[in-house]
């Protein structure tokens, strides 16, 4: 018995003429319809593309002219855009009924991130009910506040109990509920997965609606997201992402993980910046701050740790550059402290050295109740004056430097000479150097020296 | 009307040249399509199976119609309750798990208690009609078609306008 006379060849082929039709004819505009519908039915967020190319036997998909806007109907509140995406889609994944890409290489992909009027920021409505209501009056809102909204929609989601079949069973007769299913089988495996997004020529737009100063945009970034699923609890690494571009002339580098597989909620950030308008930082996570930031730039470099609810760890290590600082509240404490008072301080100090470094500031406690705990740099500078403080800094900074240059200059023969000639020299006669507010009493060096 | 079509369908399966096999298998197929519903992953499957393999398909949609039927009057309640049970016991959620996440298995919704009952269902009506279904065929044709017609009693009998009007209603003008 021969099995291939088992199958009827000529059905086959007829089959598989209409599938083939079917796929290079028209299955790219069924796909794409499909997902543009999908796209604005979605409660998380509005999404649409131009044009789209599947290649399944391959496993590729293409597709053009993505836009991701928030759920809100009948605005053009665009979040997310790319002129193009490449998607290298996983086939034996989407046999197991997993719908995986390997990788999603992005063309010029461009978020635009906007602080409206109410203080609220575009982004924290992805993910939301496109119909939620607006935000009670209330305090202006900013990152941090969207952060937490975001933190506790994730609690929320993995908080919600697993969906089963026990609830009591309607009266139905013979007709028998197809809808009732077991979850069980596929609660350890993410239904969605995107195992690397990487986009080059990456742009971030900044706005805020509040005031009328532009701001200045992320250009020539670089994005790289690995880990993207959409059962965050089960996946098998924590998502990971670095973005990296130049901002306002200066450098900016983010990179963080999120973990929050099986009981864990843990979210590290690791951020390095060039120098940053500080209207950039008022206007995203001003509210947060105990000061008003007025002019001048800051760079940061600081490692955020916040594991579930209850531990914050944030090291910030802040230079100042000729900042500016309102009190926001006139008759408040910073740092313990009277808020006029510090502002004072802070700005006669800012305004006598070319930056003032924190470096021993650490904030702590939880993401819904932070506790800043000011370093000797801060309370220093208030408990002396501000013009005092920096001159002492500046002295300081002599003081040091000197000891640095005779140690070198001990190890070369011209060292004796000049030791002599600077036995002589009063310090504080010598002009004003720029120099540091370092909490461990270190000084600023200037860029590109080494410990020479 | 639907009992004369029933019995000039069987008439003409009983008499055609498809293999006794290919007449159960046509029916085994038909009775699990039949158990689930038509928008289940399976029931395309079985579809499949039967438009592709050489089976009796006037079987098989017999046996797909007839099994539909008693699903929808009642039995599909039968079935959501026996996948209810498979599915839920707790010494078969390891099997189920890794199971119900092999490739293609994955589309075919048994993760649905009455898709699985019916599958389950008709999986056992299948190997419980294979053999009788064949044996059925086989007899037919080997006792009652060859020797019958052959007999004869019969062959008078049949000579009669009364006895060939019968035969028209109930076998067909092609018989």
């Amino acid at each position: 018995m021969n099995p291939l006379r088992w199958v009827r060849w000529k059905v086959v082929a007829v089959l598989g003429c209409g599938l083939a039709a079917l796929y290079f004819l028209g299955f790219d505009e069924i796909a794409l319809s499909k997902v543009n519908s999908a796209g604005e039915e979605s409660r998380a967020a509005r999404w649409s593309i131009a044009d789209m190319g599947l290649g399944l036997l391959a496993g590729s998909a293409e597709v053009s002219d993505l836009k991701v806007a928030t759920p809100r109907k009948g605005t053009d509140d665009n979040v997310f855009g790319a002129a193009g995406a490449k998607l290298d889609l996983s086939m034996k994944e989407l046999l197991r009924g997993r719908y995986v890409a390997e990788e999603v290489a992005l063309q010029a992909p461009k978020l635009t991130v906007t602080r409206r009027k109410d203080g609220s920021i575009n982004m924290e409505e992805i993910g939301g009910p496109p119909e939620e209501p607006p935000p009670p009056e209330g305090p202006p809102r900013d990152w941090v506040c969207t952060l937490r909204k975001w933190y506790e929609r994730i609690q929320k989601v993995r908080e919600k109990p697993p969906e089963r079949s026990k609830e009591p069973e309607k009266e139905r007769g013979a007709v028998a509920d197809y809808s009732r299913r077991a979850t069980y089988p596929f609660e350890g495996r993410p239904s969605f997965a995107i195992r690397k997004i990487a986009g080059t020529g990456f742009e971030i737009a900044f706005a805020d609606e509040a005031s009328s100063k532009p701001l200045p945009s992320l250009q020539n970034g670089t994005i790289e997201i690995y880990e993207l699923t959409s059962s965050p609890s089960v996946q098998g690494e924590p998502t990971r992402f670095r973005i990296a571009g130049d901002i306002a002339g200066s450098t900016l580098s983010i990179g963080g993980t999120l973990d929050f597989r099986g009981e864990r909620s843990l979210f590290t950030l690791d951020t390095a910046t060039g120098d940053l308008p500080v209207a950039l930082v008022e206007s995203f996570i001003g509210e947060s701050l105990p000061v008003k930031l007025k002019s001048g730039a800051i760079s940061l470099d600081a490692k955020v740790l916040l594991d579930g609810r209850e531990k914050l760890d944030v090291a910030p290590k802040l230079s100042l550059k000729k900042v500016e600082l309102e009190a926001r509240e006139p008759g408040g404490k910073i740092a313990g402290l009277d808020a006029a008072s510090f502002t004072q301080a802070f700005n006669e100090a800012s305004m006598e050295l070319d930056s003032i470094d924190i470096q021993d500031l650490k904030i702590t406690g939880s993401l819904f109740s932070p506790r800043f705990e000011w370093g000797d740099t801060v309370k220093n500078l208030v408990a002396s004056g501000g013009r005092a403080y920096a001159k002492k800094q500046a002295q300081k900074g002599l003081e040091m430097g000197k000891e640095a240059l005779e140690k070198e200059l001990g190890k070369s023969s011209l060292g004796d000479g000049i030791k002599e000639q600077m036995k002589g020299v009063d310090m504080k006669s010598l002009p004003k150097l720029p120099g540091g507010l370092f909490g461990g009493g270190e000084t600023k060096k200037p860029d590109g020296a080494e410990s020479k | 009307m639907f009992i004369l079509n029933f019995i000039r369908s069987l008439y003409k399966v009983l008499s055609s040249d498809s293999s006794p096999s290919a007449v159960a298998l046509a029916a085994c197929f038909g009775v699990i399509a039949g158990s689930v519903p038509p928008w289940a992953g399976l029931f395309w499957l079985m579809l499949a199976c039967i438009l592709v393999f050489r089976v009796q398909i006037s079987t098989a949609i017999f046996t797909w119609g007839v099994t539909r039927l008693i699903s929808v009057v009642g039995l599909a309640r039968v079935y959501e309750r026996i996948g209810e049970k498979l599915l839920e016991n707790d010494s078969l959620r390891g099997f189920w798990t890794w199971f119900l996440n092999l490739p293609v298995v994955a589309w075919l919704d048994l993760h649905r208690y009455a898709v699985l009952g019916g599958a389950v269902v008709g999986l056992i009506i299948s190997i419980v009609i294979f053999i009788p279904v064949r044996q059925l065929v086989v007899s037919y044709r080997r006792y009652v078609h060859e020797k019958v017609s052959q007999n004869r009693f019969f062959r008078w009998l049949t000579s009669f306008w009364l006895t060939k009007l019968l035969k028209l209603i109930f076998v067909g003008a092609g018989a």
